[in-house]
Formats: C-alpha cells, structure tokens, sequence
C-alpha cells in the first residue's frame, strides 16, 4: 500500500499492525518510514453498509473470523469479484448482483469490502 | 409369467428455491404423490411415482439448495437425499435468466460425481428477456445432458422424460467434471484425497473439498470413522488457512469463474433487452416503494387494512359468516337436524350428543362450517396473493431492525404473518428459521400473542362497533407481542439472528397458483381440524352428562369473576381450552346475547387472545420444540393471559374509560 502521509509504498503484510497485536480482525498498517497508522485501502474501499447507493462495486474482501456468517455471505453469491449495486440502505442493505437482488442486515454488510467499480 | 422383481430407480429433482422444482416435479408425477418427513428432522420431502423408459421411478422433490454445502436444516436433507439415497440421476433445475448464479452448484454436483441432467426452466421468462441458450455449447462443455422447459406450461417436459429414460438405462454413464482450484486448495486436496475412505456418497475430491471449506456434516463424519486421519487433515486445514485465508472463500470463487466462462460461451443477450419496459420500470418502482421505510409502511397498513381487515375481517367474517350461520344454520339446518333426530334417536340424552347445546351437528360443524371456514380460507385466499407477489421477502426486510429488538430476524414475519391465519400452521412453518433461538422465540409468540384469523375475525366483528374498545385490545395485545418478545430475546440463550434473504422479483399473482396453494392449505387445516371440533363437541357432551363439565365449570367462575367477568364466561374459557377460535366463537354466542359491557368484552378478548393455544397448536408445540418446551409455553400463556387481564380490568375500572 502507499502510505497516505508520505507516500511511502510498502508491503503492508510485512510491516508490523498498528495497534500492537491486539488480534482484532482491523488489519490497520504502520509505514514503516513515518509511522503513520491507516487502513490498508482505506478512502478507495470500505464496507458494502457504507457504499453510495446506484453506484456499481466490485467485492475485495470478505472479513469475518465467523465461518457460518461467511457461509451465508457465499450462498447469496457474493464473492471476491462479483460486482455489485446498492440500491438501498435503510432500513436493510438492499443489492443487485445481474438480475437477482438480496437483502441482508447490517453485520453482515460490515463483513463485505468493497472498491468502486467501473 | 412369474413376478419379476424390478428395482425402482430414483430419481432427485434438486436446485435452488424459487426455480419452479415442485411445478416440474408435479409435471413429471401427475397427482400421485406422497409428503413426509424426512427421518429424523421436521423437513418435509414430497415423493411420487411414475414410470420412465418402461421403468418404476421413484422422484423425489427436495427442499431448496444454495450451495453443496448445507447451511440450513432444509438444505441438509436435500443433500442427504442425493448423497444417501444414491439415485440413479440428479436433476439440476436452474432458472435460464440466472444460469450463471446457478452454475456453480451444476459444477459441484459433477465433481460430487454425480449423474446430473440439467434443466433450464423458465426458458419462456428467459427468452422475454432477450436471452437466448446455446445449449449444445453446454452440453459439450459440462458433459451432461441440457434440456430446456417452461414448467408452468409443461413446453420440454416430454424432452426431459425421453433424456431421463436414456440416462437411467444401464448404458447411461457417470461423467465426471472437474473444475480447477486454487494451487493450494489443490495440493490439499490430493494430500487428503489419498487418505479419504471412499465411504461418503461422493467423490474422494468432493469430499475432500467439502472438509477444505469447513463442511460440518462431512466433518463430523471424517472424525467418526477416521479419527487419525481427521487430526492429520486439521493440522494441514490450519496450515492452508494461514496461506490463503478460508479456502471455502476460494473455491466458491474457482466454481464462480468456471460458470461465468460458461455463460459466456454459451448464453447471447440482445442487447436490446437492457432497455426496460413500462411494465418492468413500474414493478421496479413498486418494488422500491414497499422496501422504502417512509413509503413501505403506509403501504403495509394499506395491505393490512383492505386485505385483512375489509376483505378478510369484514367481508370474510361478517357479511359471509352471517349468511352461512344465521340463515343457513340457525334458520334451516339447526331445526332439520333437530326434527330428524327427534325422530331417528328417541333418548334426549343421546340426542343431546348431536343436537344439543353442544352437539355435534349444532355445535361442531356448524362452527367449522359456518364461522371458522369461510374466515379461514379468506385468509389463506389473499396470504396466497401475497405470497405470490413476492411481498413477504419484502415485509421481512422492512421489518428485520424492529424484529432483531424481540431476537428474531425478519425472516421470522413470515411464520407470524401466517400465524395470523393459523397458528398450529405457523408453528410449524418456524423450522424454516435457521436458529432454534428463533424457532423457539416464534413458537412463544405464536402461542401467546398472535391470535389466528378465526379467532380475530370473530374478535373483530365483536369489537367492530367499539374503535375504543378495538384499540384497547390491539394495543394491549401488541404489547405483550413486544414486551414478552424483548424479554425472550433477552433470557434465551443462542447465536444472535443474522438476516440473508433473496428478493424475488414482484410479479402479479397467478390465479392457478393461489387457488392451489389456498386449497392445499384449506385440506390441511379441515384434516386437522374438524376431526378436533367433532372430538371437541363430543367430549363437552360427555363432560356435561356425566357432570364434570359443570364442576370444571364451577372450578372455573373464580379464576373468570377474578378478571371480572361474568360466570356466563367460564363455559366459553373451557371451549377456548379445546379450540381458541372455539372459544371465541363461544364469545361471539354470549355478545349476541348482550351479556357483556364493553369493558368486559375487551377483558375477555384480550384474555382469549393470549390463553392457551389449542389443543392442535399445543401439539403442535410438542412435536416441533418436545415436552418440557411445549409444557413450558402451555403455562407461560395461562399466567400471562390471566395476569395481563387481571391488570387490564383494573386498570379500566380505575380510570373508568370504558363507563
């Protein structure tokens, strides 16, 4: 990742987390030239509860410790690489994948990262 | 000529919900089919005969699959049914318009080892949207027979029939279909492949897969009947895990990548179909609005108020009740049957047991026939409608945030939406919950707080004159929905509900549909219930002649005279005891007869609303959640039914609301 302060480009897989170990599934990254902390991806991606609605997405990232919860997520088709709109965000997440739609509740969006797509 | 013995063969119809399985599966069958339980579990299976290619066959309609590996009870058995029965063919039904979505679970059925045909329905939706199939592409690739059909119509059943009888000869062969996984998951596979027992109803690399994506029935499996090799495979599970994170995320993704070069080698859109039709852009429109919080609920009240209400309660209830029960069986059928009795049976006793104040002619049948009917099957009429129309998906995920607060998910509006028609039914329709937390929490509420559609028909004809009256007992039943929901949420232990759902697309209900589905319901209802009335009828008979009706009776003034009702109540709270709608009906006798004051009528609506559910829905109960649970709700409603009415009556005979 480049980091967002310096610029600095770095393996963020190889730099050590920011918050020290505490084992939590956040994945945050230290540049290893300034020391400043930030979420791989942060600004390009975030989490499908989050994204705009009517503007196509493409899924990065599924990131839940929770083996049935991700079961769920894959049995709706949601895969990294299946792009997809939201179409509505309250009171449930509402997507289209191709012509099916789905809807499914806030935790589990959070689960679901996502980048804009084309 | 001596009997030969001919083995059935069987065949499984298997795809995803909502794919028309059932409508082809009845179209392979004709009428002739049997619904049972599967072993073991609350999942209902259907199986029907008939013959193919100069054979018995044996099909089976299975419960609907999302992917190879289970996640719901349902879905268990449907890959029981083709990995444990072993049938000679499995038949994938995909919806044409979704076949890339379908695919992978085409694949992984080939990789399974399986004899799989596969059938794109619903090619006549398909080909309204521009899509056309170029089936013989993915026959050749796939290696298995296409066929395509519009299960509705029958178009391509006849085709199916023909590949179903080639395939089922001893000729027809397993072609196997391997898909390419990840270089890890690979490595995994053929480390664990050669360890495998061949024992699992598939293929050594399906299985193998399966243990990869943390499949917990194939796990359990491994660990009974190969400990060792289990411990071995865990050890190198946590070392693939660490490389590339969940395997299952990967080979989903291996499966996802091969369908959607299938597709598209194989399917060619116009491009004229991206341009949207009036029709299409209204129905999305609609569809928009019934999900939209601020447009969803007006229209759910709308829903609530003309179909439920005006068409169900005041039509259903009033004007059709009226008519069956005042002018056809008080007016002619009640004297009939009491002139021909007095005729065929001299004895006034026995007599009494058909034409007496709760006989069987008078009583039972003239409730099931002339009040529960036509209530009942109203309802089930435009449930139909609606759940035709793809609007309870909807309704589910408007109502999930409200729902998680009394620890359900929004799944669970559907059991309670249909529990407004009948309860017993509701209860059982819970197992399609994916948590026991949920399926109990909706049993509580089930038996507690929704009251059936007899019951409320004749609740809200009772009330209909009083709105003040009609709100003191909506609100007050509401409450208890909440209240004993909140508290539920709060003491039973479980997983926390999650909300998943497929949004069917809105369509406009089709009357074949909703007749069938309204009269199926309708049998199963008057099979489990008029037997009950009859039964019900006879044993009050019996409790009043030998006596112990009065002294239940006597047993139970003090308990009613504490809620403040009238004595005249008690014999209603016992028939209440055999059918809740029963005892409503009852209710309905006593307001006629300007019995209560409408203070006393709200006590007495709300208390019958929460008792004890009937004896078919306590049942019920046990089957579904055993005993100690069915026990346990039985009490939790008798104490909270006469605890609220008993706060309720003081609490509106201090403020006086009702004087």
């Amino acid at each position: 990742m480049t980091c967002d302060l310096c610029g600095f480009d770095f393996d963020e897989s190889k730099c050590g987390t920011a918050c020290g170990g505490c084992r939590s599934s956040c994945q945050g990254a230290r540049c290893p030239r300034c020391f400043y902390e930030a979420l791989p991806g942060a600004g390009a991606s975030g989490t499908l509860d989050r994204l705009e609605k009517r503007r196509k997405a493409k899924v990065v990232k599924l990131e839940t410790p929770d083996r049935l919860r991700l079961k769920k997520i894959l049995a709706l088709g949601v895969l990294p690489g299946t792009e997809l709109t939201v179409l509505q965000r309250f009171p449930s997440i509402v997507f289209e994948i191709g012509r099916s739609r789905f809807s499914i509740d806030r935790e589990l969006a959070r689960a679901i990262r996502v980048e804009p797509a084309g | 000529m001596p009997s030969v013995s001919v083995e059935v063969k069987k065949i499984a119809v298997i795809g995803h919900p909502n794919v028309g399985k059932s409508v082809l599966f009845n179209d392979l069958t004709g009428r002739y089919a049997t619904v049972s339980n599967y072993p073991g579990t609350t999942v209902e299976v259907t199986r029907g005969e008939t013959v193919i290619g100069g054979f018995p066959c044996e099909i089976i309609d299975t419960p609907g699959l999302y992917s190879f590996s289970p996640l719901t009870e349902e879905e268990a058995v449907a890959r029981r049914i083709i990995l444990g029965e072993s049938p000679s063919l499995v038949v994938h039904v995909v919806d044409a318009k979704g076949l890339e979505r379908m695919l992978p679970l085409t694949l992984a059925l080939l990789e399974a080892g399986l004899a799989v045909v596969l059938v794109l329905n619903m090619m006549d939706e398909a080909r309204a949207a521009g899509i056309e199939i170029d089936r013989a592409a993915l026959e050749e690739e796939l290696g298995v027979p296409v066929v395509e059909t519009v299960s509705t119509t029958g178009e391509g059943v006849e085709d199916l029939r023909q590949i179903l009888a080639r395939e089922t000869q001893p000729g027809g062969q397993r072609r196997g279909s391997w898909t390419e996984h990840h270089p890890e998951i690979e490595s995994f596979v053929r480390e664990a492949e050669a360890q495998l027992d061949p024992d699992y109803g598939l293929t050594a690399r399906a299985a193998a897969l399966l243990v990869a994506g943390g499949d917990v029935e194939i796990g359990k499996a491994l660990e009974e009947r190969q400990p060792a090799t289990a411990a071995f495979l865990a050890g190198r599970m946590e070392a693939l895990q660490q490389r590339i994170g969940a395997p299952e995320i990967e080979i989903a993704v291996a499966y996802r990548d091969r369908a959607a070069a299938l597709a598209r080698r194989a399917l060619r859109e116009r491009p004229a179909a991206d341009k949207k039709t009036w029709g299409e852009k209204f129905r999305e429109g609609l569809s928009e609005w019934t999900t939209h919080p601020l447009t969803g609920f007006p229209i759910l009240c709308l829903i609530l108020y003309w179909g439920f209400y005006q068409f169900v309660g005041v039509f259903g209830a009033g004007t059709v009740v009226d008519v069956l029960e005042t002018h056809l069986f008080e007016e002619r059928l009640n004297p009939l049957f009491q002139r021909s009795f007095e005729f065929l049976i001299p004895s006034e006793l026995w007599r009494g047991l058909f034409v007496g104040e709760y006989g069987v002619l008078t009583l039972g049948l003239r409730y099931a026939v002339a009040i529960i009917m036509p209530i009942v099957s109203f309802f089930f009429l435009i449930f139909a409608v609606i759940e035709d129309s793809g609007y309870l998906p909807r309704l589910a995920l408007l109502i999930d945030r409200l729902f998680k607060g009394i620890g359900l998910s929004g799944r669970a509006v559907i059991p309670m939406v249909l529990g407004f028609g009948c309860d017993t039914m509701a209860t059982m329709v819970t197992r399609t919950l994916p948590t026991v937390r949920e399926r109990v929490i909706s049993t509580i509420l089930l038996a507690l707080a929704i009251p059936c559609s007899a019951q409320l028909g004749v609740i809200l004809a009772l009330l209909s004159g009083h709105p003040k009256a009609l709100a003191v007992w909506a609100g007050t039943v509401a409450g208890v929905f909440l209240l004993i929901g909140f508290l539920s949420a709060q003491l039973i232990p479980g997983e926390k509900p999650v909300f998943y759902m497929e949004l069917p697309p809105l369509r406009l209900p089709k009357a074949s549909n909703v007749l069938l589905k309204t009269w199926v319901r309708l049998k199963w209802y008057f099979h489990e219930i008029l037997p009950l009335f009859i039964a019900a009828s006879a044993l009050i008979w019996l409790g009043e002649v030998t006596g112990v009706f009065s002294v239940l009776i006597r047993l139970l003034a003090g308990p009613v005279q504490w809620i403040g009702l009238p004595p005249e109540t008690a014999p209603v709270v016992l028939l209440g005891f055999f059918r809740r709608d029963y005892g409503a009906a009852g209710l309905y006798d006593l307001a006629k007869q300007n019995l209560l004051t409408p203070a006393q009528l709200v006590v007495a609506c709300v208390a019958l609303t929460l008792f004890l559910p009937c004896i078919a829905q306590f049942l019920m109960n046990v089957k579904e959640r055993g005993w100690r649970a069915g026990l346990g709700i039985s009490a939790l409603t008798l104490a909270v039914s006469f605890g609220v009415a008993y706060a309720l009556n003081q609490l509106l005979n201090r403020t006086g609301l009702f004087s």
